[in-house]
C-alpha cells in the first residue's frame, strides 16, 4: 500500500479514527491496534512476507530477553550472534543470494571450472533492509547495555512494524521509538498540523518532482543512443534529484503520518543538496542509515584516533558497505567505493575546513552536487556495461540534436517543480522541513493559500505513477 | 483555560480544519478541471500527437476512440489492405486513447485538424459509444468525460439494465469504474491506483511509432481477474458471451431507436464542418456491447459517413469469445479481424464516393 494511493487514503483515516477513539482506554489497546494496522499495511503487499517479518523480529525479541537474563558475557555474545545470524542470514538470502551465486559461477568459470550453481527466482520482501537494521539496532543496544530489553511484546512489535516508517524508514532506534510506545499519547494539534504540512511536502516531492524527473530519466537511461550529449548529461543531473525527492518525500510523509498518530520520528534528510562538501552531504542524506552505520559498524572498526589515514580507510569501508546495502550489483559496490573515495579524499585533505566556508558558497554546493550526481549515475544503470554505454553515448552523441528541451510542457513542468523545491529548501534551510518557512507568515489566509496552491500543484502536475525508488532496497 | 492540548477539543478542531481545507481544495480543483484540456499532462496522448505532427505529411487517416479502438485497430494491416486497392499512398494512425470519451476525441480532432499538420488528413474514423455527447464548448475539458455527468451515469445504469445476462458483472464494473474515475478526475486524485489506469503505465514507445502495441494475445476465457484491464473481475464466460450477442441482436432488431435530436444535429454539423476542410468524418461502432443510442445515430447519418461492425448477424466472427481479451477489448487475433473488416468497409465507402 503506497502512501499516495486511494487504498491508503481509505486505510489511514480509518486507522486514525479508531486509534484516537482508543486513547481513553488502556495504552495497550491503542498499541495493539497499531500493531494490527501495521501488519495489515504490510500484508497488503504480500501476506506471506508478514510471517517472515514476525519471525525475524520475534527472534530478536527472544534473544534480547535471553541476553538480559544471562550474566555471562559469552552467553550474551552467543545470543547476539544468533540474532545477527538470523537477521543477516534472511537479508543475505533474499537480497544477495543470486549476486553471490552469479559471481561465484563467473569466478570459477574464469579458472575453467563451472560449479553450475543455480540462481533462484527470489522476490525481495518489501522493506526487509529497513526493518532488519531496525531490529538489529535493538538487540545490539541491549547487548551493549544502552537500553533494557522490553518484555512488552505489543510495544516491541509496534516498534518494529510501525507502518509509517516500516518499508522505507527512517530506520528508528529503540531508544527513540520503542520508548514512545510505553507512554500514553495525547493528540497534539500543533504536531498534527505540522504532520499534515510534511505529508503535503512529501506528496509534492514524490509526485510533482520525483515522478516528473523519473519520466525523463527513464527515457534517457533506457536508450542513451537515441539522445544527444546534453540530454544525457541532463539525465545525470536529474537522477539524484529524482532519488532525493522520492526518498525524502517518503520520509516526510512517514514523519508527518507518525505526527498525526502522536509519534515523533527522527529526521532522515536535512537539505543534502545545499551541502558545500561531500561529507556534509552524506551527513544530511539518509541520516538514519548513515547514523546506523556510524553507531553499529564504524565504532567497531579498529582505529588509532591519531591516524587520519586509518579514519579515512574506515570511512571508505562504511561507504562500500552502504553501497552493498543499497543493492546487490557491482554498480552499487562501485558507487560505494566512489563515495568512500570522495569522502576519504575530503578528510585526507583537511576537509573539515569546509565547515568554515560560508554556507552560501554556491560553487561549492554545485560542485558537491555534481560529484554526487556522477557517482549516483553509476548506480542508476542495470549493470556496469550499461553505465559504460551511457557515458560512451555522451562522448559520441555530441553532434546529435538534443531533443529533451523540445519536449515542451513535460520538461518545463519538471524544471519548474525542481526550481520550486529548491526555493522551498533554501528558504527553510534553518528549519526542519522545506515548507516550514510558510509557518512564519503572519497572515493566516496567505498561509492557507500557499498550502492550497501546493496541493493543487501536486494534483495537477503529478508525474507518471511510479513506486517509491527506495522500496527496491 | 488553555484547551489547546486537551485531546477531545483539539482533535475536533483539527478535524474541522482538515475537512474544511479538503473541501476548499476539492471545490477549487473541480473548478479548474472544468477548464483544463484533459490531455495536457497526459503522456500517452501527447506523445502520439507529437509523432503524427512530425509525420503529418504521411498520415492521411486517423482512428479515434477509446481503448477498444486503441487495442482493436492495427494501422499497418489496414494500410496493407487498402493501399493496394486505392491510389492512397499515405499511412493511417491509431489515436485511440484508453478511457477517453467522444468529447475528448472530438477535442483532439478539432485541434489536430485545425493545425497545419492536419491539412494532410483525408479521413477520420471515430468511435461512437453512444454515451453522453457534450456540446462543443465543453470538448476536451475534464468535464467532457462521460463519467463526470450524472446524466451519463444514469444512462450507463440504464445500459446495464438492458443487458440482463451481464447485469451483475457490468454493474460492478461500471460502478467501480465510475467511482474510480470520479475520484481520479473529479477530485483530482491522479494517484488512484486502479486496474483501468494500468494501460497508462505501459511502455508506449512502440505504440507511438507504429500506432498499435500488441499486448493482448490471449482470449477472454483464459485471463485472470487481475489481468483484466477493464473490470478486475472475469466477466466474459460463455454465458455472458451469448448474452452480449443476444442483446446486440435485440437492439439491431428494434425499429424505433431513440436519440436526442440535438445529438444528431451536432454530428451532422460536425460532418459538414470537416467536409469543408476536406476531411471525411466516419462514425464507427466496433463489436462488443451495443446500446440503443449508438444505432439510433447511425441510422440517421448520411451514407458514407458510418461503419457499423456491431451487428452479430452480419459479423458473427467478431462476437467469437476467442477474439476478445475481456468483456470489451479484442485480443490480437480479434484486432486483426476487426482491422480487415474495417479496411473492407473503408474500401466500400471509397467506392461509394467515387
Amino acid at each position: 500500500m503506497l502512501f499516495q494511493t486511494i487504498e491508503f487514503a481509505i486505510f489511514f483515516p480509518v486507522v486514525f479514527a479508531i486509534y484516537w477513539s482508543l486513547s481513553n482506554r488502556k495504552l495497550q489497546w491503542q498499541n495493539a491496534f497499531l500493531v494490527i494496522a501495521s501488519f495489515f499495511f504490510y500484508g497488503w503487499w504480500d501476506w506471506r512476507f508478514l510471517g517472515l517479518m514476525i519471525f525475524s523480529a520475534g527472534i530478536d525479541f527472544v534473544t534480547a530477553l535471553m541476553m538480559d537474563r544471562s550474566d555471562n558475557k559469552r552467553k550474551k555474545r552467543r545470543w547476539l550472534m544468533t540474532s545477527l545470524l538470523v537477521n543477516l542470514g534472511i537479508l543475505g538470502f533474499f537480497k544477495y543470494y543470486n549476486f553471490f551465486v552469479e559471481n561465484f559461477n563467473a569466478a570459477f568459470s574464469f579458472f575453467g571450472k563451472a560449479p553450475g550453481l543455480h540462481t533462484l527466482d527470489i522476490i525481495l520482501p518489501v522493506g526487509i533492509s529497513f526493518y532488519t537494521l531496525q531490529a538489529l539496532s535493538y538487540t545490539i543496544d541491549v547487548y551493549n547495555g544502552k537500553i533494557r530489553p522490553t518484555n512488552n511484546i505489543i510495544a516491541y512489535f509496534g516498534y518494529i512494524s510501525f507502518f509509517p516508517q516500516l518499508v522505507a524508514g527512517p530506520i528508528e532506534r529503540a531508544g527513540n521509538l520503542l520508548n514512545q510506545f510505553y507512554k500514553p499519547r495525547r493528540f497534539d494539534a500543533f504536531a498534527a498540523i505540522d504532520g499534515l504540512r510534511r505529508i503535503l511536502l512529501g506528496l509534492f516531492m514524490k509526485l510533482a518532482v520525483a515522478d516528473n524527473c523519473g519520466r525523463i530519466v527513464d527515457q534517457l537511461f533506457k536508450d542513451p543512443h537515441a539522445f544527444g550529449s546534453l540530454d544525457l548529461i541532463t539525465g545525470i543531473i536529474l537522477f539524484p534529484i529524482q532519488v532525493y525527492a522520492d526518498f525524502a518525500g517518503y520520509s516526510e510523509m512517514a514523519i508527518g503520518l507518525a505526527s498525526l498518530m502522536g509519534f515523533k520520528l527522527m529526521r532522515n534528510f536535512a537539505f543534502p543538496f545545499l551541502s558545500t562538501d561531500i561529507a556534509m552531504l552524506w551527513r544530511r542524506w539518509h541520516m538514519s542509515l548513515t547514523g546506523w552505520f556510524r553507531d553499529y559498524v564504524f565504532t567497531l572498526l579498529p582505529w588509532d584516533k591519531k591516524s587520519r589515514w586509518q579514519m579515512t580507510r574506515n570511512i571508505s569501508a562504511i561507504y562500500i558497505l552502504s553501497g552493498v546495502w543499497h543493492g546487490a550489483t557491482w554498480n552499487y559496490v562501485l558507487w560505494g567505493i566512489l563515495n568512500g573515495l570522495f569522502v576519504g579524499i575530503h578528510f585526507l585533505t583537511g576537509g573539515t575546513a569546509a565547515h568554515r566556508r560560508k554556507e552560501t558558497s554556491v560553487h561549492f554546493i554545485i560542485t558537491t552536487f555534481l560529484l554526487f550526481a556522477f557517482s549516483l549515475s553509476i548506480a542508476r544503470s542495470r549493470d556496469l556495461s550499461q553505465t559504460i554505454e551511457y557515458y560512451y553515448a555522451i562522448w559520441t552523441n555530441a553532434q546529435m540534436t538534443n531533443g529533451l528541451l523540445l519536449l515542451g510542457n513535460e520538461w518545463l513542468i519538471t524544471l519548474a517543480m525542481i526550481i520550486l523545491l529548491f526555493i522551498f529548501e533554501w528558504k527553510s534551510r534553518k528549519h526542519n522541513h522545506a515548507i516550514a518557512f510558510i509557518t512564519e507568515w503572519k497572515n493566516r489566509k496567505l498561509r492557507w493559500s500557499a498550502y492550497l496552491a501546493l496541493s493543487l500543484i501536486v494534483l495537477l502536475f503529478a508525474g507518471s505513477e511510479d513506486p517509491f525508488f527506495y522500496f527496491q532496497f | 483555560m488553555d484547551t489547546t492540548n486537551m485531546p477531545g477539543i483539539s482533535l475536533r478542531k483539527f478535524l474541522y480544519k482538515a475537512i474544511f481545507f479538503l473541501l476548499i481544495l476539492g471545490v477549487v480543483r473541480f473548478c479548474i478541471g472544468w477548464f483544463i484540456p484533459y490531455h495536457t499532462g497526459g503522456r500517452h496522448v501527447s506523445e502520439k500527437i507529437r509523432y503524427i505532427e512530425d509525420n503529418s505529411e504521411k498520415v492521411d487517416i486517423i482512428f479515434l476512440g477509446s481503448s477498444r479502438i486503441r487495442r482493436g485497430v492495427i494501422p499497418n494491416l489496414f494500410d496493407s489492405i487498402t493501399n493496394g486497392f486505392t491510389k492512397r499512398a499515405g499511412i493511417s494512425y491509431n489515436l485511440g486513447n484508453p478511457a477517453s470519451a467522444v468529447g475528448e476525441n472530438l477535442y483532439l480532432l478539432r485541434n489536430y485538424a485545425g493545425s497545419d499538420a492536419g491539412k494532410h488528413l483525408k479521413t477520420v474514423m471515430i468511435e461512437w459509444v453512444g454515451a453522453y455527447l457534450p456540446t462543443p464548448v465543453r470538448y476536451g475539458t475534464e468535464r467532457a468525460r462521460y463519467w463526470m455527468d450524472a446524466q451519463s451515469l444514469a444512462e450507463q445504469v440504464a445500459l446495464m439494465k438492458s443487458h440482463p445476462g451481464l447485469t451483475t458483472a457490468v454493474m460492478q464494473e461500471k460502478i467501480q469504474y465510475a467511482f474510480g474515475a470520479f475520484l481520479h478526475r473529479n477530485l483530482g486524485l491522479r494517484r488512484v491506483s486502479n486496474v483501468w489506469m494500468d494501460t497508462f503505465k505501459s511502455d508506449i514507445s512502440e505504440e507511438v511509432t507504429k500506432g498499435y502495441h500488441r499486448v493482448y494475445d490471449r482470449h477472454a476465457l483464459h485471463i485472470s481477474k487481475k489481468e483484466s484491464p477493464t473490470t478486475g473481475i472475469r466477466v466474459y464466460g460463455p454465458k455472458q458471451a451469448q448474452s452480449a450477442v443476444t442483446n446486440a441482436r435485440k437492439i439491431h432488431a428494434m425499429e424505433h431507436l431513440v436519440i436526442p435530436s440535438e445529438d444528431v444535429r451536432l454530428w451532422g454539423r460536425l460532418i459538414n464542418k470537416y467536409k469543408q476542410q476536406g476531411i471525411r468524418l466516419v462514425i464507427m461502432i466496433p463489436p462488443g456491447p451495443v446500446n440503443e443510442r449508438q444505432l439510433a445515430l447511425i441510422r440517421r447519418l448520411p451514407k458514407g459517413h458510418y461503419i457499423d461492425l456491431s451487428d452479430p448477424d452480419q459479423y458473427p466472427e467478431l462476437y467469437n469469445p476467442d477474439l476478445f481479451y475481456d468483456f470489451v477489448h479484442l485480443n490480437h487475433d480479434g484486432a486483426k479481424l476487426l482491422t480487415q473488416y474495417l479496411a473492407e468497409a473503408y474500401l466500400k465507402l471509397e467506392e461509394m464516393r467515387q
